[in-house]
């Protein structure tokens, strides 16, 4: 079923722009951008965009997820950090990343360290929450049964309180990705002259509309991809866990 | 009987905790002993303190007032360990590596360490489960765990905090069984808590009656029902008339509580 409902939206999208049904100028058949997406990729110049976005995406994800777990680590198990710092995660976090990007460029100039920025910060905050979730979410009985069991400071943490939080943590980190590739993407539309999000613009201002379901379909495919390899290596680290959860 | 040297010493203690401003006091002036291998049951109402005496022995949580002394005659061991209602198993360590976990944050090597898992698990009859996550056993076998990793670790005093409260009826008698047989042949101290008075007669040496709350020590009974002992005591007269005694006295108390969660602030 999973595949079966795409293909048949597909064949029908397919009969419906080859008999003029739908506009095939904005809604061009999907063979079409099958082969722009062919021809982009022998060229090379496909290949090219999408690595330059998953260069600066890989820079993101790495600025966001070591400070944000350990961030979210701290909060969740020292009362006064928690008390100190939630409230501008709090204030930051439902706020789009995107709207960061004016404020970074006045500082940063407009280039590669603020795009990277942009959607590092995005990752982070959602890094912290869901680091922060799995240390107070915990079992608190674990934690008195690694006291009663003679685990205490540093030995407490790494042999109960982080793996307690692991699960909750590789949620975060998935999330996270995702939540960097929107905003990477939307910083190529808007800022960069490279990238997936450049490709859409570009494409969208010249109407080459397979062109652009192309570069769309590169960037959803990139998303689907990267998370469930993040799934995948969740499943090989976390073998204890019951069942992860899907998506 | 064995020795009738003191293991477990509670001397006035008493636990008060603040809640939303107020001090409750949860334990009022608790004296207790338990002698060195003794049975020692504690049963009572709801909210008499049962469990937060267990922690206050297992230096989980400190007393507000008295003091607790557990006699140490061996060197190296720990003072308590606990098998905790609902097994708290680490869920991402095999069966043996919950067994070991204590005996590994004491610096145990591996060798002697996977032994005492061979002999522990064996014990419980879970040999063949050693290699299993906790998610892919049964809640019986989870407490199996549970209590082999406390027995692994060699404690002065066994400490059980209603093991048993969670299985389902046939479960929990089959444990009770077994429970009766490791004790039988390691002839540990144990100190269990439980809210169910027939569990406290076909294990306990004695046991010991809590108030509702503040729980206080309302009465200490002699289980005199002989030993070794099974399921089959629950025929004798002895039972049914020191079933009757204490349950008399536990059902005052139970019908205490409820009238002062109906008097007292709504749940």
């Amino acid at each position: 079923m999973s595949l079966a409902v795409p293909a048949v939206l597909l064949v029908l999208w397919e009969i419906c722009s080859r008999h003029a049904i739908v506009s095939p100028r904005y809604f061009p058949p999907p063979t079409t951008v099958g082969w722009v997406l062919v021809d982009g990729f022998a060229a090379g110049d496909l290949g090219t965009q999408s690595l330059v976005t998953l260069t600066r995406l890989g820079f993101a994800f790495a600025t966001a997820a070591v400070p944000g777990v350990l961030l979210g680590l701290l909060m969740g198990m020292a009362r006064p950090v928690r008390d100190a710092v939630e409230p501008y995660i709090a204030f930051i976090f439902p706020v789009p990343k995107i709207t960061l990007l004016p404020f970074l460029t006045i500082i940063l100039g407009v280039g590669e360290p603020a795009f990277v920025l942009t959607g590092a910060t995005s990752a982070f905050f959602q890094i912290v929450i869901s680091t922060l979730g799995g240390v107070q979410t915990m079992d608190p009985r674990l934690l008195e049964v690694g006291r009663n069991y003679g685990a205490r400071g540093a030995r407490l943490f790494w042999k109960v309180i982080l793996p307690a939080a692991l699960p909750a943590i590789f949620t975060g980190l998935r999330l996270g990705l995702g939540l960097a590739l929107v905003a990477l993407v939307a910083v190529e539309f808007i800022a960069a002259k490279s990238g997936l999000g450049h490709l859409v613009y570009r494409h969208w201002q010249m109407l080459s509309t397979p062109e652009m379901y192309a570069a769309f379909a590169i960037v959803g495919a990139l998303g689907l991809l990267l998370t469930r390899g993040l799934r995948a290596v969740q499943a090989r680290v976390l073998t204890w866990q019951e069942e992860i959860g899907r998506l | 009987m064995p020795t009738r040297a003191p293991k477990v010493l509670v001397n006035e203690v008493s636990v008060t905790f603040e809640s939303h401003g107020r001090s409750v006091v949860a334990l009022d002036r608790i004296s207790l002993q338990a002698h060195a291998g003794e049975f020692l049951c504690i049963v009572g109402p709801s909210g008499s303190g049962k469990s937060t005496l267990l922690r206050v022995l297992a230096g989980l949580l400190p007393q507000s007032a008295g003091d607790v002394r557990i006699e140490a005659d061996r060197p190296g061991t720990p003072l308590t360990a606990m098998v905790f209602q609902e097994h708290a198993l680490l869920p991402w360590r095999t069966v043996r590596d919950n067994v070991t976990f204590g005996l590994e944050n004491r610096g145990v090597g591996r060798a002697e360490r996977e032994a005492r898992a061979r002999e522990m698990l064996a014990m419980v009859g879970l040999t063949r489960f050693a290699q299993h996550y906790p998610h892919q056993l049964s809640g019986g076998m989870k407490q199996r765990v549970g209590i082999a990793r406390a027995l692994a670790n060699d404690p002065e005093v066994l400490l059980m905090d209603e093991p048993l409260a969670a299985l389902d009826a046939q479960t929990r008698t089959i444990m009770q069984e077994e429970l009766l047989r490791i004790w039988a042949t390691l002839g540990k101290t144990v100190v269990y808590v439980t809210h169910s008075l027939e569990e406290a007669l076909l294990l306990g040496d004695r046991i010991v009656l809590l108030t509702a709350r503040p729980g206080r020590v309302s009465q200490v009974y002699s289980v005199d029902l002989g030993r070794p002992r099974g399921l089959e005591v629950r025929g004798s007269p002895a039972y049914g008339v020191l079933l009757e005694k204490i349950w008399s006295q536990l059902r005052e108390e139970v019908v205490r509580a409820m009238a002062e969660d109906r008097g007292g602030e709504p749940a």
